[in-house]
């Protein structure tokens, strides 16, 4: 028997919190137990767990936990089969759907870019992506349909959401395939009427983004035209979602850099007042680089680097917890996202499809339209990045599987390079695990 | 019968699943602004 390769530590006094990246199994072990499994395991004993000793049944529980394994097992391989098992396995068809590429905010680190084409879906254009999705279930198995409404601002056309969502919920149904809903949102138009609507469609993600109180939220994201803020109305309609059931959690992104960070624990006290921490899960956005020029200077002045973000996201879990608000358990930078699915496709107001929703707005990355019979795009399939990750032995594979690929693209100029963001994820990981443990 | 593992040697903070491929994750914590 061996420790897993998917083991990280974390001092505790006279004990060690043992963490599996690939089962999530945690442990709290005493320094002298440690020891003694180790010599043990050092002299290859065989364990008996016929009558055990105290020590063989805590080897015993840490084998079934995946904390430790058989000699034999080759943990590199079974991570990768695992991984590619859980790919073909998804039968989930997740369907971005981006209703208009325009945005009325102008919030500086957009990914997307300022200058946005406003490309908008209408009811022909409905139609035909309609078809397209009846036609992709009708020539691969699969059990759940996920629309997911995504922007631009995809509030600026409810007159498309409002069409195509009972049409999709008919072709889910005529193929007995579970069916859900969710949405990316800056909120602004979430009103009453339309929250309702959705609720009626099995919503079950809404992403809003409020980056802090409303002093640093409307200096971030304010109106294009008259940049006036935004943050009342968004608040407004966060209460109403939750007061009137439409949605039963809210994620809330709050996107933070050196500029907003120390004032976001006021939004922590604003929520908390109203008593809805049970009602929304935090979402802490590192603020990424992007290919755009202006937004990638935003970036480069105002990114705290790799470990400077580990700290300020610790530091904002901190400050949540101590307001009330349930944190993580663990920070993921993946391995799965709608990029690596089989079954997925983001789809452009006229037909394009892209692979990954980080690449709207970037015509030049369109795989395919709607005369395509499958949603491959072979910029994302190929996986020896993982196997690269694996060779270099990190423990943390299981919760990156190689790295975001937009970002890969950004720093390596390759989707199928592998992007090591290893400081920031220890990082993080080792003091999520402080955080709620210790 | 319950096998009783001594507290102050392991205490299990959490089980974790069989096999932790991350199924329930469709996003990294990340994408979308």
């Amino acid at each position: 028997m061996k420790w897993s390769m998917f083991n990280f530590y974390v001092s505790d006094d006279d004990y060690l919190i043992i963490r599996n990246t690939l089962t999530t199994a945690t442990m709290r072990i005493s320094k002298k137990c440690k020891e003694e499994i180790d010599n043990l395991l050092f002299r290859g004993d065989i364990f008996k767990f016929k009558d055990p000793t105290n020590i063989e049944r805590i080897v015993k529980k840490l084998w079934e936990s995946g904390v430790i394994v058989d000699s034999i097992i080759d943990e590199k391989k079974q991570y990768k089969e695992l991984f590619l098992q859980h790919r073909e396995d998804d039968k989930t068809f997740a369907v971005y759907i981006v209703t208009t590429t325009n945005c009325q905010l102008a919030c500086p680190y957009c990914f997307e870019g300022k200058e946005k084409k406003n490309e908008i879906i209408t009811i022909k254009d409905a139609d035909r992506i309609m078809v397209w999705i009846a036609s992709y279930l009708s020539k691969n198995y699969c059990e759940k349909l996920r629309i997911v409404f995504y922007g631009g601002e995809p509030l600026l056309n409810k007159k498309a959401i409002k069409y195509m969502l009972p049409k999709l919920k008919e072709i889910a149904d005529s193929k007995n395939l579970l069916f859900e809903t969710g949405i990316l949102t800056n909120a602004e138009f979430l009103d009453f009427e339309i929250g309702k609507f959705l609720s009626e469609y099995n919503l079950d993600k809404v992403q809003i983004t409020l980056d802090g109180p409303q002093k640093c939220h409307d200096l971030r994201r304010f109106r294009k035209v008259n940049k006036k803020g935004t943050f009342c109305k968004i608040i407004n309609n966060i209460f109403c979602l939750l007061e009137n059931n439409f949605a039963r959690k809210i994620d809330l992104r709050v996107n933070f850099d050196k500029q907003n960070i120390e004032f976001i624990p006021e939004l922590f006290d604003l929520l908390a007042s109203s008593k809805v921490q049970d009602r929304i899960n935090l979402s802490f956005g590192i603020i990424t680089s992007t290919i755009s020029d202006n937004e990638k200077m935003y970036f480069e002045k105002n990114t705290p680097g790799q470990l400077g973000n580990a700290e300020k996201y610790l530091w904002l879990c901190s400050e949540a917890k101590k307001k009330g608000f349930s944190i993580p358990k663990e920070f993921l930078s993946g391995p799965w996202c709608v990029a690596r699915k089989i079954h997925s496709a983001v789809i452009l107001p006229k037909g394009g499809l892209l692979k990954c929703i980080s690449l709207v707005g970037r015509d030049e990355f369109i795989f395919g339209d709607l005369n395509c019979q499958n949603s491959l795009d072979e910029k994302f399939i190929d996986f020896k990045y993982v196997d690269d990750c694996l060779d270099n032995n990190c423990p943390f594979v299981p919760i990156c599987g190689g790295g975001c690929r937009f970002e890969a693209y950004l720093s390596e100029g390759s989707f199928s390079e592998p992007y090591c963001q290893r400081d920031l994820i220890e990082r993080i990981n080792r003091g999520l695990v402080i955080l709620n443990y210790k | 019968m319950t096998e009783v593992i001594n507290q102050e040697d392991l205490q299990i903070l959490e089980e974790g699943t069989d096999c932790g491929t991350r199924t329930g994750n469709m996003a990294k914590d990340g994408c979308g602004y």
